[in-house]
C-alpha cells in the first residue's frame, strides 16, 4: 500500500524515466541540430578518453616540449602545427579535452552536491529555512559572473585545482534555486503530505518523492553547465587564474598564443576552437534535453 | 621598497624595447602622425609597462625609475661597462675621492634649476641623500653615509664610516634623485604629497598628467639646463602604460605609438624582416638563476645539486626562453657587471658526469621528486620551466612544475625553509648600476631570515669571501674582484643554486630615430629627451 | 508601487550585506597579509605594525568588518594598494569607458538578435530556422576572448581595415582634445563637434563591441525566437491574418509587441554578464575601462580595488534586475508589481 502510494502519483507528477528517454530520442531524430550537438558531446569524450592512444604525440600532449621543431605551421606532419616549445598542437588540443571535462565533471558535481541539498530543504521545510538559504543564495548570485570566481582564485593563488573549487562555490545557487522551485510546487501535492502521514522521515520524503522529481531539469541544467564551466575555467585560464604550464589546457593555450597571433596564428586559434565546439556541443544537447522536457521550461 | 612588483611587472614583460622612428610608426589610416612637426613641438608616443607605484622619487624602489630618470637626475651618470670612464657628470660636473674612499666631495653644475624654479644648492643635495638615508626604497646605498658637509653652495662632500663606492651609490637607478628642499618638506609633512603626479626634479621633463594604470604625459621643461645642448625633438612625451606585451605590439604595428619598451620577444624576427625597422641587441643587468632548497634531502648534498645543474639543457633554455636573447650565464653575475668574470665557467649541460655524481651521491638512478614553482605571469619561466622538469627526467628525477603569482610564490619561499620548494626560479636584477656585489650578497649570502637568499644555503667561507670582498671594493677593486671570484667558484662547486641565463634586450629601432644608447645600468630606462628624428 | 520599491529595496540591501560580507571575509582569511601587502616588501616589521593599526587590522574582524561598512556607505571605499588612490575614483576614472562598450555592445545585441529572433520564428521549421538557432547558439558559446583575437587576426593583421587596440588615436588627445562633460568619448566628441575624435573612437570601439555583443546577440535571439513562435500561435495573430492585415505588420507589429516582454528580462539579465563579459574584452583589445583595473588587480592581490569592483558589480546587478522588473511592468500589464 505505501509502496503504491509512493510510486503512482508520482508518475502522475511527470513522465515516467522510460517515456522521458523516448521523448529526448525523438527530439534529437527530429532535430539536425541536436544530432550536431550530440555528435561533438560524443566525440569530444572519446577524445578525452581515448587521447593517449589517439594524440599522435601523447607526451608533447602532456607537455614535454620537442625543441627541434618549434612553431611549425599546418601540415601533413602535423595537422595543427607546433607551439613554441615544438609541441604538437593537435596532441595538445586532444589533452586539453581531458583538462576541460575534467573540470567542467567536478564543478558540477560539486554544485550539485551542495546545491540540490540546500534546494530541495528549503522548498520543502518553506518557512524562514527557505527564507535564508534563499537570501543566501540571491547574495551569491548578485556577483556578476565568474567574478566571484576570480577573487577566490586570485586570492587562494592560480591553480586548475583552485579554480575548479572557485567555480564550484559560485556555481551551486543554480542549483538550489532550481530545485527549490520543484520541491516547493510539490510540497503540498497529496502524495508527498501522504507519505509524510505515513510517517516518513523528512529526508526520506525528500530522497524518494522529491528528488526524482527534480532529476529532470537537474540533467539538463548540468548539461548545460558543463559546457558553461568548460568556457568559464578557460576564460580563468585566460587570465592566468587557472591551469598553469604546462598543463594541456585550452584557455591556457589561447592565453599564451596570444604573442603568436602575428605570425604563428595557429596555436591559439586551434585551442580557442576547441573551447567554443565543445560548448556549443553541450548547448546544443542541453537545447535538445529541455525541450523534450518541457518545452516551454523558462530559461535562465 | 617594492622588489616584488617590479620583479612581477618585470618578469612578465619580455623585455625588448622597440623604437619606430616619428612619423615611420603611422602606417594605415590610424596613425598618429607624430613627430612629423618641426622639432621642438612634437610627440613622442611611447608603450610601456612600467607602472608608478609611489611618486616620490625618495622612496621610489619600482618600475616607476622609467618616467622619474627623465624627471629628476642624480650627482652622476654611469656609463656603459666598456666605456674609458665609469662616470659621466650628471648634476655634479666634477668628483674626488681621498685615497681612504672615505671623504667624496663634489661639485655642483651651475645654472640649474628644480621644476619649481628654485636653483640647485648643495643644501638640497645634502637634504635629498638624507631624505633617503632616513626613508628611501634604496636607504642602505648610504648606509655607512656619516654626515654630509656643504662648505659652500657648489660643493657637497660626503662623509662615510667605512670605504664606499659613493660613485655608485650617487649614479644608481633608486635612492640616488636630487629633489626640490620645498618638496622634500612638504612630502615630509604630507606623505601623499608627491601621489598626485607633482614632481620637483631638475630633469628635461616634468610630469603634466598621470592617470593611475592608464597615462602619463611628460611636458619638457623650460628651463632644462641642458636644453640647448642636444637631443630634445619632443617637447611632448605621451606614454600609455600596457602591463600586456602584446598590447604594446599591437599599438607598435597599428601606429599608435612610436616606441614600445616590451614586446614578445618570439615577435623581435618580425621586426628584423620589416625594413622601417633595424634590431639591436643590449646587454642587460637582468638574470635568470635559480634556486635548490639546501635544507631538505636529497638536496642537503652539494653532490647532488651539481648533478642537476650539470643535467639543465642551458642552451635550449636560452634559445626557447629566451628566443635567443640570453648569453650563458658564468654564476649569479650577468655580463658586463662587476664582478662578472670570464673565467667562471658558462653554465653547460654535461648528463654524462650528472648521472655519474648522482651514482655517486646514492641516487644511481634518480627516483625522487622535487617541486619547482616559477612565477606564472613571467612568460619567459613560464616558457622554459618545462625544459628543466623534461631534462631532469632524463636522469630519472621528476619534477612537478606550481607556476603561482610571483608574490605568493616568494611568500612560500620566505616561510620555513622545510615546507617550501626545493626549486625556486628568480629574475633578478642588482639595485645599483654597477654592482653586481648586491646578487652575490642578496642571493647568497646566509641570513638570519630569508629574503632572497632562496637556497637557505649557509656557507660561513662564502659569507667571509663576500664580506671581505665589500669591505675592499671602494679601496681596492682588484683585490676585491679576486675574492669575489673564489666566492663564485665556491657557488659552482657547492651549487646552491643554478645560473640559467643573462638577459640581453633586443631594441627594435626605426632608421631615423637616433640618440638611443644601450646601457645596462640603466636596463628599464629610455631617456627621452636624448632621442631625435635623424632628420632635425 | 511604493510598496513594491521599498520591499526591493529591503532585500537588496540584504544581498548588498551578504556580498559585503562575502567579499571582506575572504580579502581577510587568505594567508597574505594586508597590512604587509600595503606598505611593501621592503618595509621593518614596525612599519608593518603601524599600517595595521592605521588600517585597523588589529581590530576584531567584526569591528573590522563594520568600520568597512561605515566607510563604504560614507563613499570611502578604501584606497587601491597598486595605485594607492582612492578605489572609489579609480573606478569613477574608468567606468565610462567600460559602460561605453557595454552599451554598444548592447545596442547591437538587441537589434540584431530581434531581427535574427524573428526571421527565425518565421522559417520556423526550415533551413534557415536550423541556420540561425545554430548561429545564435554559436553566439552563446563564444569565447570572448578568443573571438576577439579572431577578430583581431582578420580585420586588423590580415586586412588592415581596424585598429586593434585603445579608445581612440592617442594623439588626438593633444590635436584636438576632447572636452571631458560624461567620460563617455563617443558622446563627449559628438556634442563638442569633435569628428576626428568622433570617427577615431567609433573605428575602435566596432571590433570590442563587436566581440561582446556574440553572447547577447545569441541569448537575445534565442528568447524573441521562442516567445515570437508563442506568439504567432495566438488568436489575435490568426485573427489579425484573417483580417487580411499584411503579413508584414502582422509579425513585426502585432506578434513582436508580445513577443518583446519576455526578451527585455533576458537583455537586463544578460547585461551583468557583460560586466564580466567586458573585462576579457577589455584585455584583449586593450581598451582602458574597469576590466584591465580588475584584472590588474586580481593578479597582484590588491584587496581594496578587487572588493571595490565586486560591489559595484553587485550593485549593478541589483539595479538592472529591478530595472528589469519595472520595465517588463510597463509592457506587459499582466505582472503586477507585488
Amino acid at each position: 500500500m505505501s509502496a503504491e502510494l509512493a510510486t503512482l502519483p508520482r508518475a502522475a507528477a511527470s513522465p515516467a524515466p522510460r517515456s522521458r528517454l523516448r521523448g529526448a530520442w525523438e527530439v534529437f531524430a527530429r532535430d539536425r541540430l541536436a544530432l550536431v550537438g550530440l555528435a561533438i558531446v560524443v566525440l569530444l569524450v572519446l577524445v578525452a578518453v581515448l587521447a593517449p592512444w589517439i594524440a599522435p604525440d601523447p607526451a608533447q600532449g602532456r607537455g614535454a616540449a620537442a625543441v627541434a621543431q618549434r612553431n611549425l605551421a599546418p601540415s601533413l606532419d602535423h595537422l595543427l602545427g607546433t607551439d613554441p616549445l615544438g609541441r604538437d598542437v593537435l596532441s595538445r588540443v586532444i589533452f586539453g579535452a581531458r583538462s576541460a571535462l575534467g573540470v567542467a565533471l567536478a564543478v558540477v558535481s560539486l554544485a550539485i552536491a551542495i546545491g540540490v541539498p540546500l534546494g530541495l530543504l528549503a522548498g520543502y521545510r518553506g518557512g524562514w529555512v527557505d527564507e535564508a538559504i534563499m537570501r543566501v543564495t540571491d547574495t551569491f548570485l548578485a556577483f556578476p559572473p565568474l567574478l566571484l570566481a576570480m577573487v577566490i582564485v586570485s586570492l587562494l593563488g592560480p591553480s586548475l585545482r583552485n579554480a575548479a573549487l572557485a567555480l564550484a562555490i559560485s556555481w551551486w545557487p543554480w542549483y538550489a534555486r532550481l530545485v527549490r522551485g520543484v520541491a516547493a510546487s510539490l510540497r503540498e501535492r497529496p502524495f508527498v503530505e501522504g507519505a509524510r502521514a505515513l510517517g516518513l522521515s523528512d529526508a526520506a520524503v525528500m530522497r524518494r518523492h522529491l528528488l526524482p522529481n527534480a532529476l529532470g531539469p537537474i540533467v539538463v541544467q548540468a548539461t548545460v553547465d558543463v559546457g558553461s564551466v568548460i568556457l568559464a575555467a578557460a576564460s580563468l585560464a585566460f587570465l592566468g587564474l587557472g591551469a598553469q604550464a604546462p598543463a594541456p589546457d585550452w584557455g591556457l593555450m589561447v592565453f599564451d598564443g596570444r604573442a603568436a597571433i602575428f605570425d604563428h596564428w595557429w596555436y591559439s586559434t586551434f585551442a580557442g576552437l576547441a573551447i567554443f565546439l565543445a560548448v556549443l556541443g553541450f548547448n546544443l544537447v542541453g537545447d535538445a534535453l529541455r525541450d523534450a522536457l518541457d518545452p516551454r521550461e523558462a530559461r535562465r | 621598497m617594492k622588489r616584488t612588483r617590479r620583479l612581477a611587472k618585470f618578469g612578465a614583460a619580455t623585455a625588448v624595447a622597440a623604437m619606430v622612428a616619428a612619423g615611420c610608426g603611422s602606417s594605415g589610416g590610424t596613425g598618429t602622425g607624430s613627430g612629423s612637426g618641426p622639432a621642438g613641438t612634437s610627440i613622442l608616443d611611447v608603450a610601456t609597462t612600467a607602472a608608478v607605484t609611489t611618486w616620490d622619487p625618495v622612496k621610489s624602489f619600482s618600475t616607476e625609475v622609467y618616467y622619474l630618470a627623465n624627471v629628476y637626475e642624480p650627482l652622476l651618470w654611469a656609463n656603459p661597462p666598456g666605456a674609458a670612464e665609469r662616470f659621466r657628470p650628471g648634476l655634479a660636473v666634477s668628483w674626488r675621492r681621498s685615497a681612504d674612499a672615505k671623504t667624496w666631495t663634489f661639485r655642483l653644475r651651475s645654472g640649474v634649476t628644480f621644476h619649481d624654479g628654485s636653483p640647485l644648492t648643495a643644501a638640497a643635495v645634502k637634504q635629498s641623500i638624507l631624505a633617503v638615508k632616513d626613508r628611501g626604497g634604496a636607504s642602505f646605498l648610504w648606509s655607512a653615509l656619516d654626515r654630509i658637509e656643504t662648505p659652500d653652495e657648489q660643493t657637497v662632500v660626503f662623509r662615510m664610516s667605512a670605504p664606499t663606492e659613493v660613485d655608485v651609490a650617487a649614479s644608481s637607478m633608486y635612492g640616488a634623485w636630487i629633489v626640490a628642499p620645498r618638496a622634500l618638506a612638504a612630502a615630509a609633512r604630507d606623505e601623499r604629497w608627491f601621489e598626485r603626479g607633482r614632481d620637483a626634479g631638475t630633469g628635461p621633463y616634468s610630469i603634466a598628467e598621470y592617470t593611475p594604470g592608464k597615462q602619463v604625459v611628460l611636458r619638457a621643461y623650460p628651463g632644462y639646463w641642458g636644453a640647448s645642448e642636444n637631443g630634445g625633438a619632443f617637447r611632448t612625451v605621451n606614454v600609455q602604460i600596457a602591463a600586456d606585451a602584446v598590447a604594446q605590439q599591437q599599438m607598435l604595428q597599428s601606429g599608435q605609438v612610436d616606441i614600445a619598451s616590451s614586446l614578445p620577444l618570439e615577435n623581435v624576427a618580425q621586426f628584423e624582416h620589416d625594413d622601417r625597422f633595424a634590431v639591436e641587441v643590449c646587454e642587460s643587468s637582468l638574470s635568470y638563476l635559480g634556486f635548490f632548497n639546501t635544507t631538505r634531502r636529497p638536496l642537503d648534498d652539494p653532490k647532488v645539486r651539481r648533478a642537476l645543474a650539470l643535467a639543465l639543457p642551458y642552451d635550449e633554455i636560452i634559445d626557447v626562453g629566451a628566443e635567443g636573447f640570453g648569453t650563458a650565464a658564468r654564476g649569479p653575475v650577468p655580463k658586463g657587471v662587476f664582478p662578472y668574470d670570464e673565467e667562471i665557467p658558462a653554465s653547460a649541460q654535461d648528463l654524462a658526469e650528472a648521472r655519474r655524481l648522482l651514482a655517486e651521491a646514492g641516487h644511481p638512478n634518480g627516483g625522487f621528486t622535487l617541486r619547482l614553482t616559477y612565477a606564472a605571469e613571467n612568460d619567459q619561466q613560464k616558457q622554459f620551466a618545462p625544459l628543466i622538469k623534461d631534462a631532469l627526467a632524463k636522469i630519472g628525477v621528476k619534477v612537478t612544475l606550481s607556476g603561482k603569482l610571483f608574490n605568493q610564490q616568494w611568500e612560500e619561499a620566505k616561510g620555513d625553509p622545510r615546507k617550501a620548494q626545493d626549486i625556486f626560479l628568480l629574475l633578478y636584477w642588482p639595485t645599483a648600476s654597477d654592482a653586481g656585489s648586491d646578487n652575490l650578497a642578496t642571493l647568497f649570502r646566509s641570513s638570519e631570515r630569508p629574503f632572497f637568499n632562496l637556497s637557505y644555503w649557509r656557507s660561513a667561507t662564502y659569507d667571509r669571501l663576500v664580506d671581505e670582498a665589500i669591505g675592499l671594493t671602494a679601496t681596492d677593486r682588484d683585490g676585491a674582484q679576486r675574492l669575489y671570484t673564489r666566492a663564485m667558484r665556491l657557488l659552482i662547486d657547492e651549487a646552491p643554486g643554478i645560473y640559467l641565463y643573462d638577459v640581453r634586450r633586443p631594441v627594435v629601432v626605426a632608421k631615423g630615430l637616433t640618440g638611443l644608447e644601450c646601457n645596462p645600468n640603466y636596463s628599464f630606462n629610455l631617456f627621452f629627451h636624448e632621442l631625435g628624428t635623424g632628420a632635425a | 508601487m511604493a510598496r513594491f520599491l521599498a520591499r526591493r529595496a529591503a532585500t537588496a540591501m540584504v544581498v548588498l550585506l551578504g556580498v559585503s560580507f562575502i567579499t571582506f571575509m575572504l580579502a581577510r582569511v587568505v594567508p597574505a597579509d594586508p597590512a604587509a601587502s600595503y606598505v611593501g616588501q621592503h618595509a621593518r616589521p614596525a612599519e608593518v605594525e603601524e599600517a595595521r593599526r592605521a588600517l585597523g587590522l588589529d581590530r576584531p574582524l567584526l569591528e573590522q568588518y563594520w568600520t568597512y561598512l561605515k566607510d563604504v556607505a560614507s563613499g570611502d571605499w578604501g584606497t587601491s594598494i597598486g595605485t594607492k588612490r582612492s578605489v572609489l575614483s579609480e573606478i569613477g576614472s574608468r567606468f565610462p569607458a567600460t559602460l561605453e562598450l557595454l552599451l554598444a555592445a548592447i545596442a547591437i545585441a538587441a537589434v540584431l538578435g530581434t531581427v535574427l529572433g524573428v526571421v527565425a520564428a518565421r522559417r520556423h521549421g526550415r533551413g534557415l530556422d536550423a541556420a540561425l538557432r545554430l548561429f545564435s547558439t554559436a553566439g552563446i558559446s563564444m569565447p570572448a576572448f578568443w573571438l576577439g583575437l579572431v577578430l583581431q587576426i582578420v580585420f586588423c593583421y590580415r586586412l588592415g581595415l581596424l585598429p586593434p587596440t585603445g579608445r581612440y588615436a592617442s594623439d588626438l588627445q593633444f590635436t584636438s582634445p576632447v572636452e571631458q562633460i560624461t567620460g563617455f568619448v563617443l558622446f563627449d566628441s559628438l556634442v563638442t563637434g569633435n569628428f576626428a575624435v568622433f570617427g577615431s573612437a567609433v573605428e575602435h570601439l566596432l571590433l570590442p563591441a563587436l566581440t561582446l555583443a556574440a553572447y547577447p546577440t545569441g541569448v537575445i535571439a534565442r528568447m524573441v525566437r521562442a516567445s515570437m513562435l508563442e506568439a504567432l500561435s495566438q488568436d489575435y495573430v490568426r485573427a489579425a491574418r484573417a483580417y487580411g492585415v499584411r503579413e508584414r505588420v502582422v509579425v513585426w507589429r502585432i506578434a513582436l509587441r508580445n513577443a518583446l516582454p519576455p526578451a527585455t528580462t533576458v537583455l537586463g539579465l544578460t547585461l551583468a554578464y557583460l560586466l564580466t563579459g567586458a573585462f576579457f574584452v577589455e584585455v584583449v583589445f586593450n581598451w582602458p575601462g574597469l576590466g584591465q583595473f580588475t584584472a590588474d588587480a586580481l593578479l597582484s592581490s590588491d584587496y581594496p580595488a578587487i572588493m571595490g569592483v565586486t560591489l559595484l558589480g553587485a550593485i549593478g546587478y541589483i539595479l538592472v534586475n529591478l530595472a528589469v522588473d519595472l520595465v517588463q511592468a510597463r509592457l506587459d500589464p499582466r505582472v503586477r508589481l507585488s
